[in-house]
């Protein structure tokens, strides 16, 4: 790897607990720890993708560094500024500077407004100098669609075609950050690739750092350069992805790995099945949080949270075992 | 051995427009045959219409499914009604909409018992609490009395499976039945409806978009474009040999972990919406279309168990195709 750029988002410890209400009065009864000290850094023309299971809160972490969620401790800075989360003044510039694409985008498209009114909404939020039409068609062609398609209204489209749509809106902001949440796992195979390709050549056009947060693990590969992989809120590894993928020291990222299909057949499987679900965030395990399903769980598992411990090469892991 | 099920020229119609052409396949038991295709490909509605759930507007215009035998293409719907749910069972991908919220989980699945099975209620709470014990649902006696809502997705995946299993069917079919599952829970499933094929020697129909999923668990496949079979071989022959352009492509464009790959193929332009043409469906977006293409198309051998519906395939000119797309 070329020298290390300077990271355009450093995350510190970065957690979220909601509270939980209960009564007439909502009293709070306590909270639910969705994010647990998570850290990492995002590097410009560089992917990190964060896996893991529904619940496990790679959403929420996304959420939080686009500004829709305020932290409840952790810092996170932006091109080496650290941002306060309570100023109006700071979400709004790190709203400028990330972006989020989501997995649905019919959903976060208005069904009234022509696609090219939608993309244009965000220059007319922060007040763009220029001509607001033409950077309208340079968005449109940087995510190759027709500028027939400007005046055209969302049920006219199909997923692909949505999708496109939604990274032109979340590009129109001139962002440095795309943090995109599933945004391939409601799309066919044929339309996934297309998709794919174009995020992959705008990064290498625009220099973007992306938080890509998916449950695919094939399209991880393909995408990523550091991949972490999160379990009930905590990263529980993490690294470049031929280390994480290659020789994945955490019992669950090697779960993970073994229950992906892969389209090869009579390929002789290694299974390593995983007893139950995942445990409700509400109520986790004590010490290491998989260690419910952990098919080698060892005493100490149960009693003390294991810390996360440097492999070399930036691989990160917390195991007992490791 | 017999087909179980066999599909024949089946054609299905919304209105005037065909969503489904000249379909035709079988399934031995014991089987898992494959149906891969994107979303409108028909293949969700080759499902419902084996299952004679086929609603307004769809309806079949041609073509015959046989079920042991049985025509049920002409079989009276009490008879039919019969079939469903006992020898003849379908899972969904959402558990949710087919069950009911205001009955528990052993009164749905004790419903099964005593309408096909003709026991009393009491034992068929009994036998339901067995049956979600099969399924992998710990302390079953007491999940019999929870409402679907108070369980996972998980769990009430299983407990469906356990309602279809209750019939004690021949045929299973089973439409995109983890692809709203994480992919741990993905591996439970499908392992498990794997095992139980194996004890009670059913038949299986594995309705998916997922690639990766057919390799593992068909032994057959068939791969469906804009409403037509375009190949069907053992899943070796399709992952290893695809013989038909649309195939090819699908098994370019997905990613695969561990191999370098800058860009992935996408396959140009978009499903045609139009189904009513001469020729072949996937001519506008073939790289290797010819004037050929704009003729009709007939499935083609290519070995003994895969065939293509391409005029390539079985002309030895399939070979140069896939060694041009690699």
């Amino acid at each position: 790897m070329s020298v290390a750029k300077q990271p355009v988002m450093e995350v510190s410890g970065l957690t979220k607990v909601f509270p939980l209400r209960k009564g007439l009065f909502s009293r709070p009864v306590g909270g639910v720890r969705a994010v647990d000290n998570v850290s990492f850094q995002l590097r410009p023309g560089e992917t990190l993708a964060l896996v893991g299971e529904s619940g496990c809160g790679k959403t929420t972490v996304a959420r939080m560094l686009a500004g829709l969620e305020k932290p409840t401790d952790g810092q996170v800075a932006l091109n080496g500024e650290l941002l306060d989360f309570s100023s109006k003044q700071d979400l709004s510039a790190l709203q400028l500077r990330a972006q989020m694409v989501f997995q649905d985008p019919y959903a976060t498209l208005n069904p009234r407004l022509t696609v090219g009114q939608s993309v244009e909404e965000p220059l007319i939020v922060r007040g763009f100098p220029g001509n607001r039409l033409e950077r309208v068609r340079e968005l449109f062609a940087a995510v190759s669609l027709g500028e027939e398609t400007i005046k055209r209204y969302p049920h006219e489209f199909s997923g692909g075609q949505r999708q496109r749509i939604g990274i032109a809106r979340a590009l129109a902001s001139n962002p440095d950050i795309l943090l995109c949440d599933e945004p391939t796992s409601a799309l066919d195979v044929s339309v996934q690739s297309q998709v794919l390709n174009l995020l992959k050549e705008l990064q290498q056009e625009l220099g973007f750092a992306y938080l890509f947060i998916s449950h695919n693990l094939p399209v991880v590969w393909h995408i990523s350069q550091q991949v972490a992989v999160m379990y009930l809120g905590q990263v529980v590894e993490s690294g470049p992805r031929e280390a994480v993928f290659l020789s994945p020291a955490h019992p669950y990222t090697r779960a993970l790995l073994a229950a992906s299909p892969k389209p090869l057949p009579g390929r002789k499987r290694e299974r390593i099945t995983l007893q139950g679900e995942v445990p409700s965030p509400m109520n986790p395990p004590a010490g290491c949080r998989f260690h419910t399903r952990c098919p080698m769980a060892l005493p100490v598992c149960s009693e003390v949270e294991p810390q996360a411990k440097n492999m070399g090469g930036g691989h990160v892991v917390a195991c007992h075992r490791s | 051995m017999q087909d179980l099920l066999k599909v024949e020229g089946l054609q299905i119609a919304f209105g005037t427009s065909p969503v489904v052409r000249q379909v035709s396949f079988g399934l031995k038991p014991g089987e898992t045959l494959g149906i891969v295709g994107e979303s409108g490909s028909g293949k969700s509605v080759t499902a419902l219409s084996i299952m004679g759930l086929l609603s307004h507007p769809g309806r079949i215009t041609a073509g015959s499914i046989t079920f042991r035998g049985q025509d049920l293409l002409t079989l009276p719907e009490d008879k039919r009604r019969g079939l469903r749910g006992s020898s003849m069972a379908m899972i969904f991908q959402e558990p949710m909409t087919c069950l009911n919220p205001v009955y528990t989980v052993g009164q749905q699945i004790g419903e099964v018992l005593t309408l096909h099975r003709g026991m009393d209620k009491r034992k068929a709470l009994a036998n339901a609490a067995e049956y979600l014990e099969r399924v992998g649902i710990p302390d079953p006696a007491k999940r019999l009395r929870n409402f679907p809502h108070e369980l996972s997705g998980g769990m009430r995946q299983r407990v469906m499976i356990a309602m279809a299993l209750a019939g004690q069917p021949e045929l299973l079919i089973a439409d995109e039945p983890t692809t709203a599952l994480d992919v741990t829970v993905q591996a439970q499933i499908l392992d498990l409806l794997s095992d139980l094929q194996k004890d009670t020697g059913m038949a299986q129909l594995l309705i998916t978009h997922d690639l990766g999923l057919v390799a593992e668990y068909a032994q057959r496949a068939i791969v469906m474009y804009a409403g037509q079979v375009v190949e069907t071989g053992t899943v070796q022959e399709l992952f290893e040999h695809p013989a038909h352009p649309y195939t090819q492509g699908l098994l370019q464009s997905l990613p695969l972990w561990g191999e370098a790959q800058d860009r992935l193929y996408s396959i140009p332009g978009t499903v045609p919406r139009n189904l009513n043409m001469e020729g072949c469906a996937f001519a506008a977006r073939c790289p290797h279309v010819e004037a050929a293409c704009h003729q009709s198309q007939h499935m083609l051998p290519v070995t003994a168990t895969q065939s293509a519906r391409c005029w390539r395939a079985s002309s030895g000119k399939a070979k140069e195709v896939a060694q041009a797309c690699q």
